[in-house]
C-alpha cells in the first residue's frame, strides 16, 4: 500500500525511471536499446495468466452489442459527415468514462466515423452514400475548389497506359484514393521520451547541417519535419483534451499504456491508411508491467485488466470505406499488426509476459480479427509460448506466424509485421504500399498480343500472338510472358513513384513520420496476384497440349487442355520451379527501374482478398481456372488443387526465394481439428510440430485456422450465432460474418486438410 | 540389402494418430488376418501400392523430416510385420538415422521378426483383437490368439515400450467376458502396458463394396464415446489402471 501511494505521488514518479538501466536509449532516440537494457525473458507457462475482470466484462459486453448493432446497421454505426478528420478535430470521446482504464476514440462516439477527405473527396462522398450518409457540402467545397487531394493529385499525373492499366485490373488496390498506410510510427517513443523530447529532436535536426543546403530533397524534408513538429504538438493538444500532459514520458504502466495509445489514436486520427499496424509493443510495456508488479504498486489481476482495455479500445478502431474497397480487403479490417515474440539477437528470447498477457485477450474478450496478432516463431522461442499460441490457435483460429529465424538476419531484432507480412525496423525504415499487380492476367495479354480479354483494350505491346487451332509452345510463350513483365514492372513502378510522390505531397502521414528517424530507409513494395495461377497454366502449356479457343471478338474465350499437368502445392518442382522463377524474375525486373526517393523494391506475394476481385476481372486462364473465379489467396495453391496434403502444399510454397519476395510469401492454412490429432494435448503438440517444420524449411509465413467447414456452412445460415467467429484469411484475421456471400464462398472452397496423407 | 523392397500401400506424410507426435506413417499391403471389422481392406488386400527400398523410405521421411521432431515414423498396416525382412532393413537405416520408429502391429507373425526388431523400435503399438480364442476365432477368422498372445508376452519381457490397442466393438468386444479375459492378460504381463480403447466405426464400410466383399458386421453400430467409457469402467473393476486417454476413433 506504501508503495501504491508513493507511486500516485508524482513527485515520486521521477525516481521511478531512474529503476531502468541506462543505456544508449538515454542519450539518443532509441527503443531497442531500452527494451535490450531492462526486459525479463519469461519462459514458463500461461498458468499465471488472469482471466477478465467484472468491469473488463461489462465493458466488453458494452462493445459486443455495439458492434453487433453496427453489424445490423449494415456495417457502419454511424459518421460524423461534417468534421474534417485530423488529430485534433473531434472533441474527447469515451465508451463508459468512469470505468475505462485507458482512454481515447477516434470521434466523440464509440464506431462513428470520421471523414478523411485528405485521400480523395470522391471516395468519402461515395462512402457517405453507400451507407445512407450526405457528405456536408462545405466540405465536399473545400476539397473540390480549394484543396486538392492525393487522389486529384494522382488522376492529373497518370498516363493513359497507367489508367488502362488499372481499368483492366492488371494493378488492381493501388492506394490512389485513400491512405497508402503499411506506415507504423514508432508508438512507443512517446511513452519512452515524451512527446517535448522528440519535438526537440526534430527541431534539431531543422538546424542540422545537412539540411541547410538548400535542394528539392532537403525542401521537401525541412517541409516534412516542420509538419511532424506541427502533428507532435496536436498530438499532445489532444491528450490534453482527455486531462492527459503527455509532453515527458510515462512513468508508471498505466501511463506507459495510455502514452502510447495515445500515439497510435493520434495516427489512425489523422490517416486512414489501407493498414494501420501497431508495431512491437507488447515487450516493451512489460518492462513497465514488470516494474510496477515488482514494487507492488499493481497486481496481476489489473496488469491483464490494463491490457484487456488497450485491446478494447484496439477492437474499436474504424475507417470509413467504399463498398469498392471493402471488396479487395473485405471485412473491415484495419491490420492492427501487434508483433509478439521472436528472438533477440543476443539470443535471449523476446517473449515476455506480457506477449502471455496479449494473446490472453483471445480468452478474456474472445476471439476478433483486430489487433492482427502475429506470433514471430523461432525454434528457439519457449516451448510453454510455443504450446500456449498453438493452444489459442486451436481455440481461435485468430493468429498468425512469421518466421523470425528467417527475418532477423535481415530486419535485426526491433522489426515490426505491417499489415499482414511486411517487415521492416521499428522507427528506422517505413514502405510505401504497392499493391499487387495480376500475373494471370500478364499472360492472357502475352496471348492476345496486348489486349485485356475482358475489355478488349489494348493495353500493353504485342510480343506475341497466339494462332486458333495451334498448340500453345511453352518456351515461345514463356519468352514473350518475360517481355510482358518487362513492361509490366516498367509500368508499375512508374505508377507507384507517382502514387507515393503526390500521396508525400497531399496527404503526408505527419505524426507516424515524426515517429520515425528523420531519413528512415524506405521500402517499396510490390506485389504479385495470381501466382498458383500463372505456375498452373504455364504448368498445363509446359506438359499438356493447351489450344485457346476464340471468341468472336478475336481474343480468347478459353482453352482446350489434352492431358495431365503437375500442380503447384503438391511438392513437385516441376511446377514449383515455374512459380519459382516467376518470382526472382520479377522481382529482378523491378529492381531495374528506379523509384521514387531511393526506395528499395521489394515484392509480396500476398493478395488480401482481392483474389477474389482479381478473379472477378480476368478471364479463363489455361489451367483451366474459369473466366471470374477467384483466385487463390497469396502464395497459396489453388483451391483443390494441393491434392498431396498438408505437408506438400507447404513444402511448395516454402520454395518461393525469400530473398526475391522480402516484403512476404503468405499461406493460409485450413486444417480440422481432427487433422492435428485426437486429444486437446496432441493437437497442440502437432500444430507446434508443424510451425517448427514449416520455418524449419523455409516458410515465411503460415495463418492457422483449425475449425471445421461445417462451422462456417452454419455462421452463413444463422450470423447472429456467431458474432465472434474468426478466420485467417490472407495475412489478417476477419470476422466471417462481415465478409460478403462471395467472399464467405470463397473461402469455403478452399483446402481444408482433414488428414495427412500424402498420396 | 539395398536390393529389398517392400510393398507400400500408402504414406501419410503428416501422420497425427497413429504414436506420439507427427509422424510418418507407413501403410504397408498385406494383411494375415481377416478381420470382420477391417476398415482398410484395400490395404489387407496388399495387391496395390508402389515398391519403396529402405533407403527410399529414409529419403521420403527426410524430406519432411523437420516436421517430424516430436514425432517419427510409424510402421503400419496392413499387417507390416507380413513384410518381415523388408521392415527390419527399414529399421536398422531408420535407427542409424536417429529416427523414432514406432510398429503399429496385431503381433501375427513369426517370432523371429519381432526379436530382431526389439532393438530398432521405441515403441510397440500392439492391437489385440479379442481376448478370448472363441471371439478372435470369430472376429480374424484366425486360430493363432496363442501365438499373439505369446508373441506379446515375450516382446513384453524384453521391457520394451509398449501400448495395448483394443476396438471396443458393440456386442462382439464390449462385454464383460471379453474385457474382463482382456485384463486378466494385461495383468499378467511382467511390465503391465498402457492400454489404448478404440471406437469401432463405419467409415470404411464403402471400401468393402468397392473390393466387393461382402461386409459381415453390416447392422453394427458405432461405437459411442459412452459404449467406450463403460468398458473402461468394466476395465477399471477388473483392476486395469493405465489407459491412455484419448478418444478416439478406431483407424
Amino acid at each position: 500500500m506504501g508503495l501504491k501511494t508513493c507511486l500516485e505521488k508524482s513527485e515520486n514518479l521521477r525516481y521511478l525511471r531512474h529503476e531502468f538501466k541506462s543505456g544508449a536509449w538515454e542519450k539518443a532516440i532509441d527503443v531497442r536499446s531500452f527494451i535490450q537494457a531492462n526486459y525479463t525473458p519469461y519462459v514458463g507457462g500461461d498458468l499465471f495468466l488472469k482471466s477478465a475482470t467484472i468491469r473488463t466484462k461489462k465493458l466488453w459486453e458494452k462493445c459486443s452489442n455495439l458492434i453487433m448493432e453496427e453489424y445490423k446497421r449494415g456495417g457502419v454505426y454511424d459518421i460524423d459527415t461534417k468534421t474534417i478528420a485530423s488529430i485534433t478535430a473531434h472533441a474527447p470521446g469515451y465508451l463508459d468514462k468512469k470505468n475505462e482504464i485507458v482512454v481515447g476514440l477516434q470521434t466523440d462516439t464509440p464506431l462513428k466515423r470520421a471523414i478523411n477527405p485528405w485521400g480523395g473527396i470522391n471516395t468519402v462522398e461515395t462512402s457517405c452514400q453507400e451507407y445512407g450518409y450526405q457528405l456536408d457540402d462545405e466540405v465536399k467545397e473545400i476539397f473540390s475548389k480549394y484543396r486538392r487531394t492525393h487522389n486529384d493529385g494522382v488522376f492529373r499525373a497518370y498516363t493513359e497506359t497507367m489508367k488502362l492499366m488499372r481499368k483492366t485490373g492488371i494493378l488492381t488496390g493501388l492506394p490512389d484514393a485513400y491512405g497508402r498506410g503499411r506506415i507504423i510510427g514508432d508508438y512507443r517513443r512517446v511513452a519512452l521520451y515524451g512527446v517535448d523530447r522528440l519535438i526537440a529532436e526534430r527541431r534539431e535536426q531543422l538546424e542540422s547541417d545537412a539540411l541547410q543546403k538548400i535542394n528539392p530533397d532537403t525542401i521537401q524534408l525541412r517541409e516534412e519535419i516542420s509538419n511532424q513538429i506541427d502533428a507532435l504538438n496536436e498530438l499532445k493538444e489532444m491528450a490534453r483534451s482527455y486531462g492527459f500532459d503527455i509532453s515527458g514520458p510515462a512513468y508508471t504502466a498505466k501511463e506507459a499504456v495510455q502514452w502510447l495509445y495515445f500515439a497510435y489514436l493520434g495516427a489512425i486520427k489523422e490517416q486512414n491508411g489501407a493498414a494501420m499496424s501497431l508495431g512491437r509493443v507488447s515487450t516493451f510495456l512489460d518492462i513497465y508491467l514488470e516494474r510496477d508488479l515488482a514494487i507492488g504498486a499493481i497486481t496481476e489481476e489489473a496488469a491483464q485488466e490494463l491490457i484487456d482495455d488497450f485491446v478494447i479500445k484496439l477492437r474499436l478502431a474504424r475507417q470509413l470505406r467504399t463498398r469498392e474497397y471493402n471488396a479487395l480487403f473485405a471485412g473491415d479490417p484495419m491490420w492492427i499488426t501487434e508483433s509478439i515474440g521472436g528472438m533477440g539477437a543476443d539470443g535471449r528470447s523476446l517473449v515476455t509476459k506480457t506477449s502471455f498477457r496479449f494473446l490472453q485477450t483471445l480468452r478474456n474478450l474472445g476471439p476478433a480479427s483486430e489487433p492482427n496478432l502475429t506470433v514471430l516463431w523461432s525454434n528457439d522461442l519457449p516451448q510453454k509460448f510455443k504450446e500456449f499460441c498453438a493452444q489459442l490457435s486451436i481455440e481461435t483460429s485468430a493468429i498468425q506466424y512469421e518466421n523470425d529465424d528467417l527475418m532477423l538476419p535481415v530486419y535485426g531484432d526491433d522489426y515490426v509485421i505491417s499489415c499482414c507480412v511486411s517487415a521492416m525496423r521499428a522507427g528506422l525504415e517505413t514502405q510505401y504500399f504497392g499493391a499487387r499487380s495480376n500475373l494471370p492476367k500478364a499472360l492472357l495479354f502475352t496471348l492476345n498480343g496486348g489486349v485485356d480479354e475482358m475489355t478488349g483494350l489494348k493495353v500493353a505491346p504485342e510480343f506475341y500472338k497466339a494462332q486458333p487451332g495451334q498448340v500453345l509452345n511453352y518456351d515461345i510463350v514463356r519468352t514473350a510472358f518475360d517481355k510482358t513483365l518487362d513492361w509490366l514492372t516498367e509500368q508499375y513502378v512508374s505508377t507507384m513513384n507517382l502514387i507515393h510522390y503526390m500521396h508525400d505531397k497531399y496527404a503526408y502521414e505527419k505524426l507516424e513520420m515524426a515517429l520515425h528517424d528523420v531519413n528512415p530507409h524506405i521500402y517499396m513494395a510490390f506485389g504479385i496476384a495470381g501466382l498458383s495461377v500463372v505456375a498452373d497454366s504455364f504448368s498445363a502449356i509446359k506438359y499438356a497440349k493447351v489450344v485457346p479457343v476464340f471468341g468472336e471478338n478475336g481474343l480468347i474465350q478459353d482453352f482446350k487442355t489434352d492431358g495431365e499437368f503437375p500442380c503447384f502445392g503438391n511438392d513437385d518442382d516441376r511446377v514449383d520451379d515455374i512459380a519459382k522463377e516467376i518470382v526472382a524474375d520479377f522481382a529482378v525486373k523491378l529492381r531495374k527501374n528506379p523509384t521514387y526517393r531511393n526506395a528499395e523494391h521489394t515484392l509480396s506475394i500476398l493478395t488480401i482478398t482481392s483474389n477474389v476481385v482479381y478473379g472477378k476481372k480476368t478471364g479463363t486462364t489455361p489451367c483451366g481456372r474459369q473466366k471470374g473465379e477467384p483466385f487463390a489467396p497469396g502464395a497459396n495453391p489453388m483451391h483443390q488443387r494441393d491434392v498431396s496434403g498438408v505437408l506438400a502444399s507447404l513444402n511448395s510454397v516454402s520454395k518461393v526465394d525469400y530473398k526475391y519476395a522480402k516484403d512476404g510469401v503468405s499461406y493460409t492454412l485450413s486444417a480440422t481439428p481432427q487433422c492435428l490429432g485426437k486429444t486437446d494435448n496432441s493437437r497442440c503438440q502437432n500444430l507446434v510440430s508443424l510451425l517448427d517444420g514449416q520455418f524449419n524449411v523455409g516458410g515465411q509465413h503460415l495463418n492457422v485456422n483449425v475449425m471445421n467447414r461445417e462451422t462456417l456452412v452454419e455462421a452463413m445460415k444463422n450470423p447472429e450465432q456467431f458474432p465472434q467467429l474468426t478466420i485467417r484469411v490472407s495475412g489478417y484475421a476477419v470476422n466471417f460474418i462481415k465478409l460478403t456471400e462471395e467472399q464467405q464462398r470463397e473461402v469455403l472452397n478452399r483446402t481444408f486438410f482433414h488428414n495427412g496423407f500424402d498420396n | 540389402m539395398s536390393g529389398l523392397k517392400g510393398l507400400i500401400h500408402s504414406i501419410e506424410a503428416f501422420g497425427t494418430v497413429d504414436g506420439p507426435g507427427v509422424r510418418m506413417v507407413l501403410f504397408l499391403a498385406g494383411c494375415p488376418m481377416k478381420c470382420l471389422f477391417c476398415h482398410n481392406p484395400e490395404i489387407a488386400a496388399g495387391d496395390e501400392g508402389q515398391f519403396y527400398t529402405p533407403q527410399q523410405v529414409l529419403d521420403r521421411y527426410n524430406k519432411n523430416k523437420f516436421f517430424y521432431q516430436a514425432g517419427g515414423l510409424t510402421f503400419s498396416g496392413g499387417e507390416p510385420l507380413l513384410q518381415g525382412e523388408f521392415v527390419s532393413q527399414c529399421v536398422r537405416l531408420l535407427k542409424e538415422n536417429k529416427v523414432h520408429v514406432a510398429m503399429d502391429t496385431s503381433l501375427c507373425c513369426g517370432e523371429q521378426w519381432v526379436e530382431g526388431l526389439i532393438p530398432g523400435v521405441d515403441l510397440w503399438m500392439v492391437s489385440i483383437k479379442a481376448a478370448t480364442a472363441e471371439m478372435h476365432q470369430k472376429l480374424t477368422g484366425q486360430s493363432n490368439a496363442a501365438i499373439i498372445m505369446n508373441n506379446i508376452i515375450s516382446l513384453n519381457r524384453s521391457q520394451v515400450k509398449m501400448l495395448i490397442r483394443y476396438v471396443i466393438i458393440p456386442g462382439y468386444t464390449d462385454d464383460e467376458k471379453e474385457l474382463s479375459k482382456l485384463a486378466e492378460f494385461i495383468k499378467t504381463l511382467p511390465f503391465v502396458p498402457p492400454l489404448e480403447l478404440l471406437a469401432y466405426h463405419t467409415m470404411g464400410v464403402h471400401k468393402w463394396r468397392n473390393l466387393d466383399l461382402i461386409y459381415c458386421l453390416a447392422g453394427v453400430p458405432d461405437a459411442t464415446e459412452q459404449d467406450v467409457e463403460r468398458a473402461r469402467e468394466i476395465l477399471r473393476v477388473n483392476g486395469i489402471s493405465d489407459f491412455v486417454l484419448c478418444y478416439r476413433n478406431q483407424g
